[in-house]
């Protein structure tokens, strides 16, 4: 199964979405879409039809159905069909085919979130992890989370102050990045050890670990400075500023901030 | 005889009235104080402080002598402070338990060969001092065994800043208690030579990472009269006599002071306990001799939280202390006794400490033995007796209850409906019992002191970890009195 043909359903299935929203006069935007992709390398044809009885019989009302011009998957689109309702009909759906062609089946859950006529993208990821998804007896379960995080560029955030993590988060997020946060140093440092992020952002007062000692351990763990850190605190001392930067900080932003400043000085130290 | 007694209950009544008008007083200054205080704290941005240059860099001294039980978990609390900058100088006072070498490993801390120390002010000479540059703000002093005192004075030798702050090894600093004192510094910076900070009682809080992250009522009663008695002492109290720059004492748990100042007084005074309020005599005494403008402050918002006592024998082994303590600043500083050169100092604190603390139990004491005389020759009638109960009750009560409000008015630590009732209630209880065996530990103390008994007494640590096994091994340690 080739990439192209597997962008094909899912623009398919993008334009079913868009055709819904257009329809509704945009309240559709608003409601939930089930979607359940259904591969199927024997009887395909036979196998989809009965998925559709299946689920009409079981939501009492026609379905949207998109196949691929391979001829080998099928995408399910249930409008105003809660995430829950979809993964309990995509149970029936896999002892279906399980009775049916043991084996020789994939099914991943998906949904359609918020917005998502906007979101072309979406459509995409999902098709292609489908794609690469193993045949098994098992519901895949695919996150609109994962498609917009995956394959970015990452940014670890340390700071012990709830309201400036989440809004930072929220606006890291919007310029596309994978956002790690952590509340205290212990938590900055295992983030970090894990996942390797590309930029950590970090205050120097935090709980359980001291900022500058916070420093040096990254800067033990990472020699090279190969992920960059940003110090982003309300110190404006001299003194701590040059230390600093003596244990290899990449920049330096103190509080009161401009989140246009500092998202420009993330941007140019990832470029 | 009946005339005698008949003076002294006239005396009696006097004394009751002026000691009454007194605590009222000092309650009002203590609103005042707190109303400003509300005031101010709405228009600092501490956080934003905290990082500004105009804040003085701040050298925490921790004395500690065998407290390897508690004293990583601390150290690892006061390097978090929302300070942006101070280090803090662990003492080890010649501790025979592993103290020093549980902060060398947990710390990876190596001897540090390149400090010189200056004998500014006298002390036991300096073994060695202990570094690492990982963690910049951590310095280790180790010398041999000389009091509480004595280890203050040695990390004031080392330390490199222009403010020191004093705090016992078994307390904990709440994040932002170093920037509020320094507000309170830097509001008159020319001026303030001590500032003392608000003392809180742990026992029954949850602790994590240092922090204290809920804070309840002690579940035992010593610990839980004693939250009500620091409450009172240092809110309906404290905040008062800071008001009229009258403040004799500022605890030994957490204190802040200019260092040119202590310097000046000659440091701390040793040998005896009772350092934390000599040390605040010393320099009320200095600064009026010498005619300079001066206040020694209080700042109620800056909080530390150490564990009290939770038995009987550590507690009474405590007051007792605290007793001695006080007679002998007393008995030492007597000249300033009722002179007005000393202003505020000498003509109000000092006669009230005299009068009402120091002398207290006596006044009790004969009251007692009175009363039995007024019984015995039948001069009374027990309705007589049942009015002045109740309004001594009553009065006591007022003041306790007023320090109550105080702290729901301005702090709000206890949210719970159930702790409120539980401080009235236990406010009500305290007159039955705890109040008098204060009496009885002070007039201890006092016959200790004419013993010449001049020892620490018995204290015990228990790590901070609730969950971890009570350790019960009496050893004597180097703490100062908390609200003495």
């Amino acid at each position: 199964m080739s990439r192209t043909e597997a962008k094909r359903l899912n623009e398919l299935m993008y334009e079913k979405v868009v055709e819904r929203f257009w329809k509704s006069g945009g309240s559709a935007g608003r409601e939930a879409c089930g979607i359940l992709l259904v591969r199927c390398l024997k009887g395909f044809e036979e196998a989809a039809r009965e998925v559709r009885t299946l689920l009409e019989a079981e939501l009492k009302s026609p379905v949207e159905t998109v196949f691929d011009p391979d001829g080998k998957q099928a995408a399910y689109l249930l409008f105003g069909v809660a995430w829950s309702r979809t993964h309990y009909l995509a149970l029936l759906v896999k002892r279906a085919l399980a009775s049916r062609a043991p084996g020789e089946f994939a099914l991943m859950l998906a949904g359609a979130g918020e917005q998502s006529e906007r979101n072309p993208l979406v459509f995409e990821k999902m098709t292609e992890v489908f794609g690469q998804l193993p045949e098994a007896p098992e519901v895949a379960i695919f996150h609109e989370q994962d498609a917009q995080e995956g394959g970015s560029q990452s940014v670890l955030l340390v700071d012990g102050d709830e309201e400036m993590r989440r809004y930072l988060e929220l606006r890291f997020r919007k310029k596309g990045y994978r956002v790690l946060a952590a509340e205290d140093g212990k938590q900055g440092l295992d983030l970090f050890r894990k996942e390797k992020p590309d930029v950590v952002v970090t205050d120097l007062n935090l709980s359980g670990m001291d900022g500058f000692h916070l420093l040096t351990r990254l800067h033990s763990e990472d020699p090279d400075n190969r992920s960059k850190i940003v110090v982003f605190t309300d110190n404006r001392v001299e003194e701590a500023i040059s230390k600093c930067f003596k244990l290899g900080v990449a920049d330096y932003i103190t509080r009161p901030f401009s989140p246009v400043e500092l998202e420009a000085r993330i941007e140019r130290l990832l470029q | 005889m009946r005339e005698l007694l008949l003076g002294y209950g006239t005396f009696a009544m006097y004394y009751v009235m002026a000691v009454t008008l007194i605590y009222f007083t000092i309650l009002f200054f203590s609103y005042k104080g707190v109303y400003s205080m509300i005031k101010g704290a709405v228009y600092s941005r501490f956080r934003s402080l905290s990082g500004s240059e105009s804040a003085p860099p701040v050298s925490l001294l921790v004395p500690a002598y065998n407290e390897e039980l508690t004293i990583i978990e601390n150290v690892k609390s006061l390097l978090t402070l929302n300070y942006h900058t101070y280090e803090v100088i662990v003492v080890n006072d010649g501790s025979k338990d592993r103290t020093l070498q549980v902060l060398i490993e947990a710390f990876q801390l190596v001897p540090k060969e390149d400090e010189t120390v200056r004998y500014a002010i006298e002390c036991t000479p300096i073994r060695q001092v202990y570094y690492n540059p990982a963690y910049p703000n951590l310095y280790v002093v180790d010398k041999p065994n000389g009091g509480k005192a004595d280890s203050l004075n040695a990390g004031i030798n080392l330390s490199h800043y222009p403010l020191i702050s004093s705090i016992d090894a078994d307390s904990l600093l709440e994040k932002d208690a170093l920037i509020r004192m320094a507000r309170v510094y830097m509001e008159n910076p020319a001026e303030t030579v001590a500032i003392g900070g608000n003392v809180r009682i742990a026992n029954g809080c949850s602790i994590r990472d240092g922090v204290v992250t809920d804070v309840r009522l002690p579940r035992k009663m010593w610990p839980m009269f004693q939250t009500l008695e620091y409450m009172k002492a240092f809110l309906g109290g404290r905040i008062g006599w800071s008001h009229i720059n009258g403040l004799i004492i500022v605890s030994g748990a957490f204190g802040m002071f200019r260092k040119s100042s202590v310097v000046e007084v000659g440091g701390y005074r040793d040998g005896y306990p009772g350092e934390d309020m000599n040390i605040i005599i010393k320099l009320h005494r200095h600064m009026l001799e010498n005619k300079l403008p001066y206040r020694v402050a209080y700042c109620p918002d800056a909080v530390c939280w150490t564990q009290a006592p939770d038995t009987y024998r550590i507690l009474s082994s405590q007051r007792k202390r605290w007793g001695r303590g006080n007679l002998k600043n007393m008995l030492e500083n007597r000249d300033m006794l009722l002179r007005p050169k000393y202003k505020v100092f000498g003509m109000l604190t000092m006669p009230y400490n005299v009068i009402f603390e120091t002398l207290n139990p006596y006044f009790k004491l004969t009251g007692l033995l009175a009363l039995i005389g007024y019984v015995a020759m039948d001069m009374t009638q027990w309705r007589v007796l049942l009015t002045f109960a109740l309004i001594n009750f009553l009065n006591g009560y007022v003041m306790a209850v007023g320090s109550l409000v105080l702290e729901e008015m301005a702090f709000r630590r206890y949210t719970r409906m159930k702790d409120l009732v539980k401080m009235t209630v236990f406010s009500a209880l305290m007159f039955l019992g705890y109040y008098q065996l204060g009496v009885l530990w002070r007039l201890q103390g006092h016959i200790e002191f004419l013993r010449k008994n001049n020892s620490w007494g018995v204290m015990t640590r228990q790590s901070w970890n609730q969950e971890a096994p009570a350790v019960n091994n009496p050893s004597t340690v180097t703490t100062g009195g908390k609200i003495a």
